[in-house]
């Protein structure tokens, strides 16, 4: 919904939308499409044949591959470039500025949401109980993060212990997955997090 | 001037690694294993940073579950599907440029710009309320295939005339 609707407000596809500000930012194997040969794409698929560079979410494949909720492509090093510009507060570590602090704050604050837990614009927060995250990550404000539980992938900041974890998984390969990956990603979490003295 | 650089360069990478090397990982990599044998997923690439280094990354397991044959391993510069992550990765940093250009603000109303989506009480939904998840529409796929009576989507054109025209579930 969202994707098809910045489509139709700019009047440009999501990817070219997306190409920009990516560029700025020096996030360059992060796209729609990805078409890098198949060694440096996981393979994944929606249906019971392995793909390469085909989103597993089914929406995003009929909505022709790219769509606001799925069929994004990148690596660990190109999400652990953006989060460190959401950690220095839409500042690149020793380039420049990319975004105003007031902006970043504006999408990183915690507002209502439906149910029993809260949520950043784009961002889920950290929730009451059973985070993804663990149980180590300040509240929210301070993390934010977000699960892909087709996959196991997640990403995780914590603005006041100054970390981000990213783990980018295949739990999504046909026929691959058999259980529920939150426990083990908390698991996985609260390791590292340990790991570091926090 | 470059040999100032270069200098500034090795203590950096020095003082990277070492910090990297002071941190025990073993319960870290305990964890994965774990995640592996239990299936959760077959391979994956971990990475942890601080706001202006990167302190650990590294690929474990392999591209596809074994089932008896050979898979190929992980490699820590690979390109994954990231699914719902797609969310912040994508749309985050693009509204947050759109925001700043005052192109597409939060509260902006979805109708505005695309009118198909003015129905069924949707006039008033905001990009922040599809953002915060709660405009009140449940775009999953069961809820669509209601909306078409039955029909499961099945092309672009047909999904997203069953977006467009979702019922909400509640008002904001």
């Amino acid at each position: 919904m969202l994707g098809k609707t910045i489509e139709k407000a700019t009047k440009q596809t999501l990817q070219d939308a997306l190409f920009q500000i990516l560029t700025i930012i020096g996030m360059h194997d992060t796209s729609f499409y990805p078409k890098t040969d198949k060694l440096k794409i996981a393979p994944g698929g929606y249906t019971d044949k392995v793909a390469w560079g085909t989103p597993f979410n089914k929406l995003a494949h009929i909505l022709g591959d790219s769509a606001g909720n799925g069929g994004l492509f990148s690596t660990v090093s190109d999400i652990i470039t953006y989060t460190q510009l959401l950690l220095n507060k839409g500042k690149m570590p020793i380039y420049f500025r990319v975004f105003q602090e007031d902006t970043v704050n504006k999408f990183l604050n915690v507002t209502k949401y439906r149910y029993a837990n809260t949520r950043a614009l784009g961002w889920e927060t950290v929730p009451a109980k059973d985070c993804p995250c663990g149980s180590k990550f300040s509240p929210s404000p301070d993390s934010f993060g977000m699960s892909d539980p087709p996959s196991g992938s997640f990403v995780w900041s914590d603005k006041k212990k100054n970390i981000t974890i990213v783990l980018l998984a295949n739990g999504a390969f046909p026929g691959g997955r058999t259980n529920d990956p939150a426990p083990f990603q908390a698991a996985i979490s609260d390791a590292i997090m340990t790991a570091l003295g926090h | 001037m470059s040999f100032a650089i270069s200098i500034i360069v090795v203590i950096a990478t020095t003082l990277s690694l070492t910090s990297a090397a002071n941190y025990s990982w073993i319960e870290t990599e305990h964890a994965i294993q774990n995640a592996i044998k239990n299936g959760v997923f077959s391979g994956c690439v971990l990475g942890i940073a601080t706001q202006n280094t990167t302190i650990f990354k590294k690929a474990y397991g392999t591209v596809g579950p074994k089932r008896g044959f050979y898979s190929a391993p992980v490699q820590a510069d690979m390109k994954f599907d990231l699914g719902y992550l797609t969310e912040p990765i994508a749309l985050n940093p693009l509204l947050m440029d759109f925001f700043e250009k005052t192109i597409i603000l939060p509260t902006n109303k979805v109708s505005f710009f695309n009118s198909d989506f003015n129905n069924n009480g949707k006039r008033y939904i905001t990009f922040q309320n599809l953002l915060e998840h709660n405009s009140g529409t449940n775009i999953f796929y069961s809820g669509l295939g209601a909306t078409l009576n039955g029909t499961i989507p099945t092309t672009s054109t047909t999904l997203m005339k069953a977006i467009n025209e979702i019922k909400l579930e509640y008002t904001t």
